[in-house]
């Protein structure tokens, strides 16, 4: 083993321990400090992974890549992971909470980085099953009812996923991420059983219908995972399919139905909810669908707006949770009036991260729409920009109706609440993140492109 | 190596499943599942894949399906439910049953070239696959130990009394 190879399974040893000591402390200590040791190893790897982000490539095993794409997507898993961290209480996920987070993290990790059917198979189970996990502590109805709903739907998908690979193979012989790319039925139906696969995880029409209930029924760190952690893996997993396949009709066709349905039905769903995680959880059903848009139009800005896209959502919904996980996964429409003057940093941490979904400026989520448009407008897809536009459209009347809502004074003044020290840091931290990477956003462009090929 | 047996297999394997997603008992469904698998590994065998065939058997058929005995153990089969199951049923059983029937169509279309049986099968032994886990695959098998990790926690957590606090919080 070189040098190289011991640096890059690092962040994933790394996680695995942040997930063994938060488990062995947890019975021992409170859950402040089985924070601290698991976000101490998490905070490291993610170190690791940035300072190697234009390093040479040295492999470890054949079942996972080492190249920019992988180590990009993985340092952001483990950075959403440590801002969820800081908002898993015991009162909600009970003292296995960390742990857990840290196990999917560390799935992220792995599904980021997979090259092989193997690594692809047991990154998207060790993203879902700690979610699982983590949806059923409280055991209060709707949490039951969300936990329940993704095991169900997720193991179908999982089923539908090993069917695909196990067609590839017969059809090449192969396990790796190119073996559908052989000619004839068996590797095409193999192909559309791998896209079910993912679109599940990554809540596609018709497969999103476990999305809003496990937004709102279950503890604010499953949601915040399902939006940032999952959803940049399986993104990255399914750029780096499209990668290595020659764009196969079923392939491009599939991403382009499935995308557009996600768009619209999840921009019009969203449209009328009036609990703000509910409303997320449609929303997160359309940017799943803009991301799908993106990989099915294809073209040489692909590979950018992908990343950037996920890079620019991940932070905004792990602040967005932090908030909710504050005031109560039940939080309506109406009990946000006036949060900007009863607690200024979670109201404007909510604001902003609102205003980064919608894609306004100053925040990053508007570069992301930026990237987004110029792909789908330079390889001249009419059709899925109109989609697009319209869906965004549609965005910036809910996001903005409960992003004026925050910042509307409160019928009678509310006493100043405080916060305690892990809220706030995570939620400076994501406000300075989505505000300054919308401002100047050359770090973030300049990383992305230094991780493509 | 006998490719008649090994197909014959795989046809009552098919069979066994189409029939076991379109059982209204759970009972008789598992006693199907059970023959499918059993199947699976005479088709194995009969492809000289002796060490998966043991395998098939040993973990799918035995291991697996006893858990599943001890779930349908829990499950009243009295005519009464089974009424109400073949109620339930009565459309449900038309995707499972297709999924199922779509894992035949790549026989169909590559029955007669392809990737299918070229080659003589490399004897496979224990240590191979020991070689094989800790060594090219030593990545897989770490994540498995930490999903196992994330089930035990969960599994954990949902065996546990309700304390008086969740108690509280959800009232029977």
């Amino acid at each position: 083993m070189t040098d190289g190879s011991i640096w890059s399974v690092a962040p994933l040893v790394l996680l695995g321990l942040a997930a063994i000591l938060a488990m062995v402390l947890a019975p021992i200590q409170p859950t402040p400090r089985v924070r601290i040791a698991a976000a101490l190893p998490m905070a490291l790897a993610v170190i690791i992974l940035l300072a190697r982000l234009g390093a040479p490539e040295a492999p470890v095993s054949m079942l996972l890549a080492d190249d920019g794409m992988a180590r990009l997507g993985s340092a952001l898993a483990a950075a959403a992971g440590l801002g969820i961290l800081s908002f898993t209480r015991t009162i909600c996920t009970g003292r296995e909470g960390p742990a857990l987070v840290a196990i999917a993290a560390a799935g992220g990790v792995a599904l980021a980085s997979a090259n092989h059917g193997a690594t692809l198979f047991l990154g998207l189970e060790l993203t879902t099953l700690p979610m699982v996990a983590l949806a059923l502590m409280p055991r209060t109805e709707a949490a039951v009812e969300a936990g329940y709903k993704l095991f169900l739907i997720a193991g179908v998908g999982a089923g539908a996923l090993l069917m695909g690979l196990v067609f590839g193979f017969g059809a090449s012989g192969s396990l790796r991420l190119d073996a559908w790319s052989v000619d004839g039925p068996v590797a095409a139906i193999g192909l559309a059983f791998v896209l079910v696969g993912l679109s599940v995880k990554f809540a596609l029409v018709p497969f999103h219908m476990w999305s809003p209930d496990l937004f709102a029924g279950a503890p604010a760190p499953v949601g915040a995972i399902a939006g940032s952690i999952s959803k940049v893996a399986v993104a990255i997993a399914a750029l780096r399919i499209g990668l290595s396949l020659p764009a196969p009709e079923i392939w491009t066709l599939g991403l382009l139905l499935a995308g557009g349905a996600a768009v619209i039905l999840g921009n019009l769903a969203a449209l009328r909810q009036d609990n703000l995680l509910r409303m997320l959880g449609y929303s997160s059903i359309a940017h799943s669908g803009y991301i799908a848009l993106v990989l099915s139009v294809g073209g040489e800005l692909m590979g950018e707006t992908v990343l950037v896209y996920v890079a620019s959502y991940a932070p905004a919904i792990v602040a967005a949770f932090a908030v909710a996980g504050l005031m109560g996964t039940g939080t309506r429409l109406e009990d946000l009036r006036g949060l900007a003057w009863s607690r200024p940093l979670a109201g404007v941490a909510l604001g902003v991260a609102l205003l980064s979904m919608a894609g306004l400026p100053p925040a990053v989520g508007f570069v992301a729409k930026i990237y987004l448009f110029s792909t789908l407008a330079g390889e001249a897809a009419w059709g899925p920009l109109v989609i697009a536009a319209i869906g965004s459209a549609l965005g910036f009347a809910y996001y903005l109706r409960f992003a004026v809502r925050i910042f509307t004074a409160p019928r009678q003044p509310a006493p100043r609440a405080t916060l305690n020290r892990a809220d706030a840091v995570a939620m400076a931290a994501s406000i300075a993140l989505l505000i300054t990477l919308g401002l100047y956003p050359e770090p973030l462009t300049s990383l992305v492109a230094a991780s493509l090929p | 190596m006998s490719w008649g047996l090994a197909i014959w297999a795989a046809t009552v394997a098919f069979g066994a499943a189409i029939l076991a997603v379109t059982r209204p008992s759970a009972v008789h469904a598992l006693l199907l599942l059970l023959a499918a698998l059993i199947s699976l590994g005479v088709g194995f065998f009969a492809m000289a894949a002796n060490f998966a065939g043991a395998i098939q058997l040993l973990i799918y058929a035995g291991a697996v399906v006893a858990v599943f005995v001890f779930v349908v153990m829990t499950i009243d089969a009295g005519d009464e439910a089974m009424a109400a199951e073949r109620e339930l049923l009565r459309h449900a059983w038309r995707w499972p049953a297709l999924i199922v029937g779509l894992s035949v169509v790549p026989v169909i279309f590559g029955i007669g070239g392809g990737a299918m049986g070229e080659g003589d099968p490399a004897p496979a032994l224990a240590s191979d696959l020991g070689l094989l886990m800790f060594g090219d695959w030593s990545a897989a098998t770490e994540l498995i130990t930490l999903l196992l990790i994330a089930g035990m926690l969960g599994v954990r957590h949902l065996g546990r009394k309700l304390g008086p606090r969740l108690r509280e919080r959800n009232p029977e």
